[in-house]
């Protein structure tokens, strides 16, 4: 039985003892500056800090050490890391004045969405590298001033960026209308951002009232023209936006565009005789949609269980309000897909998943079975060992699952699965401390960051680890 | 009866690195390593065989490389092969795919297997030379691009599907011993088990020189080999074209090229 550590000094010693780099880099944020010196000293060579920039999770400490290093394409790294902070991204703005690499380091941190307010705001006025200035355009966390001087600047190429962004606001969307082409009109009529006053009048070609019918602000008396327009593409749109009329719902249900229906069929507030209406569709997309729908009748369900498209009738399968003996017949269904939708079910009771599991080959439905919470542990027992890797996943993904088994899981060949098991709430820390030396360094980062949370974190009430 | 498995470290880069200063490859220091894609069909496809013949058959795994290349051999002990070897010095810096496969067939000649399996080609530098070089060589029938074999130790013959052109496949029989450079899909390779992999951990791996398998000096390294890297570079962009605009213009070009190349 191993150890587990007590306290910090204890990780820090077993991490510099194995010279184990990812997991000094996943202690790094909760140890103090003597720890943190100790650690650092293990990613010494470049190789180790090219590394640690590109890897996805390094923590913002780990980042903001390998700053000081000032290695042009670690800098090019970092500036593009989501998790590296602002105040470090605000230094490599300083740091990209200069050197070789300057339009290459700015190219990065204009796109980094961290990257601070009043560095962007230095570069938006003066920049004349297109290519930063399309970066900035397209960060999705600028402000909306930066984006308006930028959108001030007519430069035609950034005008569709700004037009996409969902951070520009209706100030610079309104800056953007005047002059905008067909398809940056059409873009801001469907931006959540639109100005109120673009959304009252319905435009000339088909795209703009394509994007003004699926747009959740637009007025009733504009989805309403817009839900009986010409082009199916229209219609289509103004049957999936949440904010058409329910009044109007049962016309486009009968819409000759099987587009049309598809998209009213999936509404949550769908009459319920247009979801009986739709449920005898020839489209057999159509049929699928409200069979999935929750609204939907039981005795119409019932008649779509025994449908002959497999789809639609896995599609009852999945209907939260599918009704138990439905669920119970669906269980039997020949198509193992079908079986699965079943399966996967939070309703579905022991018993029957107990008979689906009998006999049962198809990894889809062994694995729905696994992460059920209704399984049996004798279910599960099995299905631990399961030759499949989906279904011995699917037992971690069990919230049920007994230490026991979660136990057999430490030892599974992959690591993923090793790296998955960690975070489950009834896998004690002693088991959790076994992987400390996994073979795989993903889960020694995993191992590591938890333990750190677990001994460096400020103990409040009801902190989840 | 023995079959001998040849494996790769391979390098991977991502989307920036840089040149080394002689230019000839990547900065190593950008570079990430793992076992060869197909050098992980190739052993399972020689555990299989080991497996179905309920332990008779030695699994033997040989690379040619420094030190770091033991991780990759260690991965193929845990998985199962019973033996590693790997050759370096010095002298084999520089060695291109033919001067490898006049290494590996020394190890061939020395530990005389009935087969020798190799990947159809390295994920990193793609010559697909090696293997039928090594049967070359060793003056022994060969088979490239191996999508499934029928071979039952101790045979004198093997029957095998070679993947061609088009869709079609040729059916062969091979006199053994002999080489085949194995296609991947041709098995689902195994995850080694946690346990193999500590037991690996503690297995000796052989480290050989080429002078230790009679080869001299001119046979390995820039000397022993027939090409030479001259360069290694990024090809300056612009051959593709970006669409921009917005997702309804981006679609509407992207529809115009494509009923050009149809010619609609």
């Amino acid at each position: 039985m191993m150890t587990v550590p007590k306290d910090l000094s204890d990780l820090v010693r077993h991490a510099t003892e194995k010279k184990d780099v990812y997991a000094a880099a996943a202690l790094h944020p909760w140890v103090n500056t003597a720890q943190r010196r100790l650690l650092e000293d293990l990613w010494g060579e470049r190789r180790q800090a090219l590394l640690l920039a590109q890897m996805e999770g390094t923590p913002a400490t780990v980042l903001e050490q390998l700053f000081a290093l000032n290695d042009a394409s670690v800098d090019a790294r970092l500036a593009r890391h989501g998790n590296t902070a602002p105040v470090v991204l605000e230094k490599l703005f300083q740091r990209s004045q200069a050197g070789a690499q300057r339009q290459r380091l700015r190219r990065y941190l204009v796109a980094n969405p961290a990257t601070p307010h009043k560095v962007l705001l230095q570069w938006v006025e003066t920049e004349q590298d297109l290519d930063v200035l399309k970066g900035l355009c397209a960060n999705s966390g600028a402000e909306p001033e930066v984006l308006g001087l930028a959108a001030q600047r007519g430069i035609a190429a950034l005008q569709t960026l700004l037009a996409v962004n969902l951070a520009s606001n209706s100030a610079v969307l309104q800056h953007l209308w005047a002059g905008a082409t067909e398809g940056i009109a059409a873009q801001i009529l469907g931006h959540p951002q639109c100005p109120e006053v673009l959304l009252e009048a319905i435009p000339n070609t088909v795209l703009q009232r394509r994007k003004l019918a699926g747009n959740v602000r637009a007025p009733s008396p504009v989805l309403q023209a817009l839900s009986t327009d010409q082009h199916w593409s229209v219609r289509r749109a103004a049957a999936g936006n949440a904010a058409t009329a329910v009044a109007l719902l049962t016309a486009l249900s009968r819409d000759e565009a099987e587009a049309v229906r598809r998209a009213v069929a999936m509404r949550p507030d769908l009459p319920v005789t247009a979801a009986a209406w739709l449920a005898q569709d020839d489209d057999d997309w159509v049929r699928q949609v409200v069979a999935r729908n929750a609204i939907t009748a039981p005795e119409v369900l019932e008649r779509l269980a025994q449908d002959a498209v497999m789809e639609v009738r896995r599609a009852v399968a999945r209907n939260p309000a599918c009704p138990a003996p439905l669920v119970a017949a669906l269980a039997k269904d020949e198509n193992e897909w079908v079986r699965a939708g079943v399966a996967y079910r939070a309703d579905v009771p022991a018993q029957v998943l107990y008979q689906m599991e009998a006999g049962e080959t198809s990894a889809d439905v062994l694995s729905g079975i696994a992460q059920n919470a209704a399984a049996s542990q004798h279910m599960l027992q099995r299905l631990v060992q399961h030759e499949n890797p989906d279904v011995r996943r699917a037992v971690i993904l069990n919230k049920m699952a007994p230490r026991a088994l979660l136990q057999n899981i430490l030892q599974d060949p992959y690591a993923l699965h090793r790296g998955m098991v960690l975070r489950h709430p009834h896998l004690h820390d002693e088991d959790r401390w076994q992987l400390h030396q996994d073979p795989d360094p993903r889960v020694r980062f995993a191992v590591y960051g938890y333990f750190g949370r677990r001994l460096g974190m400020p103990k409040t009430p009801g902190t989840i680890i | 009866m023995k079959i001998l498995v040849t494996v790769k470290q391979v390098a991977a880069v991502d989307d920036d690195f840089e040149i080394r200063t002689d230019g000839r490859d990547v900065d190593p220091d950008f570079l990430i390593h793992d076992l060869n894609e197909w050098d992980n069909f190739s052993l399972e496809e020689a555990m299989k065989i080991k497996e179905a013949a309920g332990g008779e058959v030695e699994v033997v795994v040989v690379s040619v490389g420094p030190e770091s290349v033991d991780e990759e051999l260690r991965k193929c002990l845990a998985k199962g092969a019973d033996r590693a070897i790997r050759v370096w010095d010095d002298s084999v810096e520089g060695s291109d795919p033919i001067a490898i496969a006049r290494i590996i067939a020394a190890v061939a000649k020395n530990e005389a297997p009935d087969m020798l399996f190799a990947g159809v080609q390295a994920s990193d530098h793609s010559y697909a030379a090696t293997g039928i070089a090594t049967a070359s060589f060793l003056g022994w029938p060969h088979a490239a691009v191996v999508s499934l074999l029928n071979y039952t130790p101790g045979s004198k013959m093997a029957t095998l599907q070679r993947e061609l052109e088009g869709g079609t496949y040729a059916e062969v029989e091979l006199e053994c011993p002999a080489v085949l450079t194995i296609q991947l899909g041709i098995n689902v390779p195994r995850y080694a088990s946690l346990r193999g992999i500590k037991q690996a951990a503690a297995k000796p791996i052989d480290v050989l020189t080429p002078s230790a398998l009679g080869l001299a000096a001119t046979d390995v390294g820039e000397a022993g080999s027939l090409s030479r890297v001259r360069r290694m570079y990024v090809p300056a962009k612009g051959q593709a074209e970006l669409i921009e605009g917005t997702p309804a213009e981006q679609v509407a070009r992207l529809v115009k090229i494509i009923q050009e190349f149809k010619g609609v």
